[in-house]
Parts: C-alpha cells; sequence; structure tokens
C-alpha cells in the first residue's frame, strides 16, 4: 500500500509538472489510419494485405518538450491478401498495447506560426490477434519505428494534428516475413494547455 | 510553389496510391494450380453386415462419391475409394500415383468419411518432443480392413488405421506444399496440430465460445515461447503440412443423418460452391468453406442441441495461410 502511494504521488507530479513549467504536458491522442501488411511464408511469394489501424495514446513529456515517453492500446484488421495463384494469408484482426519514447525538433513554418515539429519514435508492441472466421487466437510482439509532422493550429494551441508514416517489424515465428505501416492521422489533445487558456 | 508540390505528393499518396494498392490486392484475375484429390468413404467396415448396422455406416461411401463428384466439376483429378478399396494400403499406394504427377505449386486433397476415435497416448514420450500435457490423445480414423468381428465383439487392427501423427508423416511425402484434408469422422479435431494458435472454440463443444480472458492470453504468449521447440516435431497435422477441416472437436462425435444423406460436414461441404464465397470474389477458400459450414451446422442442427453432447463444432488449423479450393458457382 505504501509503495503503490509512493507510485501514485510520482505519476501526479509527472503529469501537474507541466502546469507550473513551460512545456506542453502530458497528451492524449486518437489515431486512425489505413496502409498494408506484408506478408510472407517461407513456401510462398511475399504479399501485400491492406488494413486499418486505430488507437489510443498518452504521452508525457519528460525534461523538455523534446522528448516524450508513451503508451498506446489500439485496434487493426488486415484484410486477404490477393488470391492469386491459388495462395493468400488471412485477414485477421489485432488488439495491441505498446509503449514508445519519441524525439521531436520544433522547425519554422511560414504556414504556421507555431511551426512544425517533426520527430521519431520508438515504439515496442504486443498483440493479441485472431484470423478471421474463427477464434484462433495468437500472439506475436513487434517493435517499429514512426516518423511524424506535428502541426499546432494557432486558434486551438491545445490541440495538434500529426501525421505518421510508421514501419513496424511483427516477431512472428510462422512467417519468414511480416510487417506493417498504418499510416495514420492522429489528433492529440494537450490537457495542460487547455487548462492554462481557461 | 513548394507547399502546393507538398500538398498535391500528399494528395497523390493517400487519394491515389492506397486505392491503387487495395485495388491491386483485391485483382480477381487468378492463376489457379492444378488440383488433385483423393477421396475416400467407408460405410461397410464388415462385408457380412448391411449398411447402418453397427459397426457399418450408412452414408460415409455415399458421401465420398458425392465430393468426388463435386470436386471433378470443379476441375480436380480425382481418385475415389469407397468400402473395400478404402484400405490403408490402397491410400499409400495413391499417394504414390498422385507423387507421380503433381508439382510442387499444385493442390492436393484428402477427404475421408468413416468412423474415427480417440485414445490415450500410452506414449507420449515415444513421439520426441510432442507435448504430452497439450495433445495427450490419439485420434484415429478407420481404414478398410482395421475393424474386424471376433466373436460377439469387434477388434481393432492398429497397423490398418491412421492415428494423426501417422496420417501428418503420410501428407508429408507428398510432393506440394498445398494441402488441404477435410475429415468427417469423430474425433477428428485431433488431427489439428496447431502449435501457435489457441482455438476458442471448445474441443466439446456445448454451444459456448471461451471468453478471451487472462488465461487465454498466458496460453498465446506461452505458445509463442515454446514455439520453436513445438515446431521442431509437431504433433498431429501442423498448418505448414496440411490446413485440416474437422467435423467434430477432438472430443466429440459427429453424425450421418438419414434425412440429410450424408455425414454433417459433408452435407453443407457439398454446398460450398454456391454459398460459401463469403466475400463475394468469385472464390471459395479452404477458411470460407470451414466458416460456412461452422454456421451452417450451428444454426441448422446446434439450435436444437444447445448444451448436450449432441452440439458439435467443426474446426480448422491456424496458419497465416490458406488456399483456393475452387471458383464458386
Amino acid at each position: 500500500m505504501h509503495k503503490k502511494n509512493i507510485y501514485l504521488f510520482s505519476i501526479f507530479v509527472i503529469l501537474s509538472a507541466p502546469v507550473f513549467s513551460e512545456n506542453r504536458g502530458f497528451s492524449l491522442g486518437l489515431s486512425g489510419g489505413a496502409g498494408i501488411s506484408l506478408t510472407k511464408d517461407s513456401r510462398f511469394a511475399v504479399k501485400l494485405q491492406p488494413g486499418i489501424d486505430y488507437h489510443f495514446s498518452t504521452e508525457i513529456p519528460l525534461f523538455s518538450d523534446d522528448f516524450h515517453i508513451g503508451s498506446r492500446i489500439g485496434y487493426m484488421h488486415w484484410l486477404n491478401s490477393s488470391l492469386s495463384k491459388g495462395i493468400l494469408y488471412r485477414g485477421y484482426s489485432s488488439v495491441y498495447f505498446g509503449l514508445s519514447v519519441s524525439f521531436r525538433r520544433r522547425i519554422p513554418f511560414k504556414l504556421f506560426r507555431t511551426g512544425i515539429s517533426i520527430g521519431g519514435r520508438l515504439i515496442g508492441e504486443a498483440s493479441i490477434n485472431e484470423y478471421d472466421y474463427t477464434y484462433l487466437d495468437y500472439f506475436y510482439p513487434s517493435a517499429g519505428i514512426e516518423a511524424f509532422a506535428e502541426f499546432i493550429p494557432e486558434f486551438a494551441p491545445f490541440i495538434s494534428f500529426i501525421a505518421v508514416i510508421p514501419f513496424i517489424y511483427n516477431f512472428r515465428p510462422d512467417l519468414q516475413y511480416s510487417s506493417s505501416s498504418p499510416f495514420s492521422i492522429r489528433l492529440k489533445l494537450y490537457p495542460v494547455v487547455l487548462w492554462r487558456k481557461l | 510553389m513548394k507547399k502546393k508540390t507538398v500538398f498535391r505528393t500528399i494528395a497523390v499518396v493517400f487519394s491515389v496510391l492506397l486505392p491503387l494498392i487495395l485495388t491491386v490486392s483485391c485483382t480477381l484475375n487468378i492463376n489457379l494450380p492444378k488440383s488433385y484429390a483423393m477421396v475416400y468413404g467407408i460405410s461397410k467396415y464388415i462385408d457380412s453386415y448391411n449398411e447402418g448396422v453397427y459397426p457399418n455406416l450408412t452414408y460415409s461411401d455415399d458421401d465420398a462419391v458425392s465430393v468426388s463428384s463435386m470436386l471433378e466439376a470443379k476441375g480436380y483429378t480425382v481418385i475415389t475409394r469407397t468400402d473395400s478399396a478404402a484400405s490403408k494400403e490402397q491410400f499409400l499406394a495413391d499417394v504414390d500415383t498422385i507423387n507421380s504427377e503433381i508439382r510442387p505449386g499444385d493442390l492436393f486433397l484428402f477427404y475421408y468419411s468413416g468412423h474415427g476415435a480417440q485414445s490415450r497416448d500410452l506414449e507420449p514420450s515415444s513421439k520426441g518432443v510432442e507435448p504430452p500435457d497439450r495433445d495427450s490423445d490419439d485420434e484415429w480414423i478407420f481404414l478398410y480392413g482395421s475393424i474386424a468381428v471376433s466373436g460377439s465383439g469387434l477388434t481393432i487392427d492398429e497397423s490398418r488405421t491412421f492415428d494423426d501423427d501417422e496420417l501428418g508423416k503420410a501428407l508429408k511425402t507428398i510432393k506440394t506444399s498445398r494441402k488441404v484434408v477435410i475429415i468427417d469422422s469423430c474425433n477428428s479435431g485431433g488431427f489439428i496440430g496447431n502449435t501457435l494458435e489457441i482455438d476458442r472454440v471448445p474441443q466439446n463443444f456445448t454451444g459456448k465460445i471461451n471468453i478471451l480472458n487472462a488465461g487465454v492470453l498466458k496460453e498465446a504468449v506461452t505458445l509463442y515461447a515454446d514455439y520453436s521447440k513445438n515446431n521442431s516435431a509437431p504433433p498431429d497435422i501442423s498448418p505448414s503440412n496440411a490446413l485440416v477441416i474437422s467435423a467434430s472437436g477432438e472430443s466429440e462425435v459427429t453424425y450421418e443423418s438419414s434425412s440429410l444423406g450424408h455425414g454433417l460436414l459433408t452435407y453443407f461441404f457439398l454446398d460450398t460452391p454456391k454459398d460459401a464465397d463469403l466475400n463475394k470474389d468469385g472464390y471459395v477458400t479452404v477458411l470460407e468453406s470451414f466458416a460456412y459450414v461452422q454456421a451452417a451446422i450451428n444454426v441448422n442442427w446446434n439450435t436444437y442441441y444447445l448444451n448436450t453432447d449432441y452440439a458439435l463444432s467443426p474446426h480448422i488449423s491456424g496458419g497465416a495461410v490458406d488456399f483456393v479450393l475452387f471458383p464458386a458457382n
């Protein structure tokens, strides 16, 4: 119980520290996107699987606005690949949890007085997956990188729009190769900035 | 001008390239490989008994004949064996015949209708690294000659049956990487040898699917961690060896019906060319066949037998790969 209180107090300090400092504080994000997954069984040719990705994320700045740690929980669905030559890769759904670290730099941009931040993010994920039309569930971890650009509108600096181009490698033991790249648009809310505004 | 170029590039990527990728990946102009099938059905295990008199079945030979006709109509080269022609020796001879013709990219399908059973695996250690807690039972199919009358009882000649591991080994000798097995017999779910996936449909189905809880997650992670070990000598028929559709779970019996004139799985499988193209792409895959048959059995059979021993569910192999069985009607 004592330990739990220490943890809770630490989280409170981390989350509330930005209120009294210059940085933008923690953020809550909602992402939606579509992309492709590349799949290859050792016996057959590589094929594309189109899919969608939705996830909810949160990030906390460490030391400054440039460096963040975060977590995410999301859902993906990948459709069947093409049927060419009589084989296909099965469509499947994933629910995943991930942790991330990101680094960003603000660069001046004439269109926005608030500028644009560009950056990169390292991601580690764990997912539970289920093939379409079945109740066959399986697990695999993934790791990846994301490049992103964040736009903060002048009229509402407590939100931002982020374009994300990820590359996620899936450590699937039953496949020779599996990766996914769900290009997404993320809407982020900065509660601390909103609180300051109010 | 530069800004316009940036926005144009983004617009092209999202409005042209992405739909193009989706379209290409859904292209329907496919080149199907040649397809071969061995179709076995045994009703008369004991020649001196009539069909339907135990241990003889009534419709397994009819199942085989109907499945053969359907596959031939879909362009398969089919070897059909019923009753006394459907022996283990004949199976091995037919495998040799198939191997003399089949090429690595062709599709092979083995269909079986007849008796199946489950028995405790007495020597799990004899099967190398087979994890005894995951597959402590053997399942069997009974080819002709494996069941005989002895006095007032029956005797089983195990050497003329196939157990799950032995059938898996026999299938491995077939010289193609595209193999499908459809087994319409009791306990046939035990022929499926998944080494990565948890099947939430219970092997003794009464109408409820297991929920995705912490226990399932833990087991899935364990299977992932043990994948290399389990897959070095996978039990049963692994997904990389052949995709299996079973009529029932490994702890279930299945039924043939006088009103249907077939075994349950077979009756609905015969409808798959016209009804199982679930995504309307013009082709029926192994997974679509399974999904159709499972749903049909749920609606037309399990509805009346929920929470009883009569309820049953087909099962399918895991694995990321699926094969086209035939064009839809």
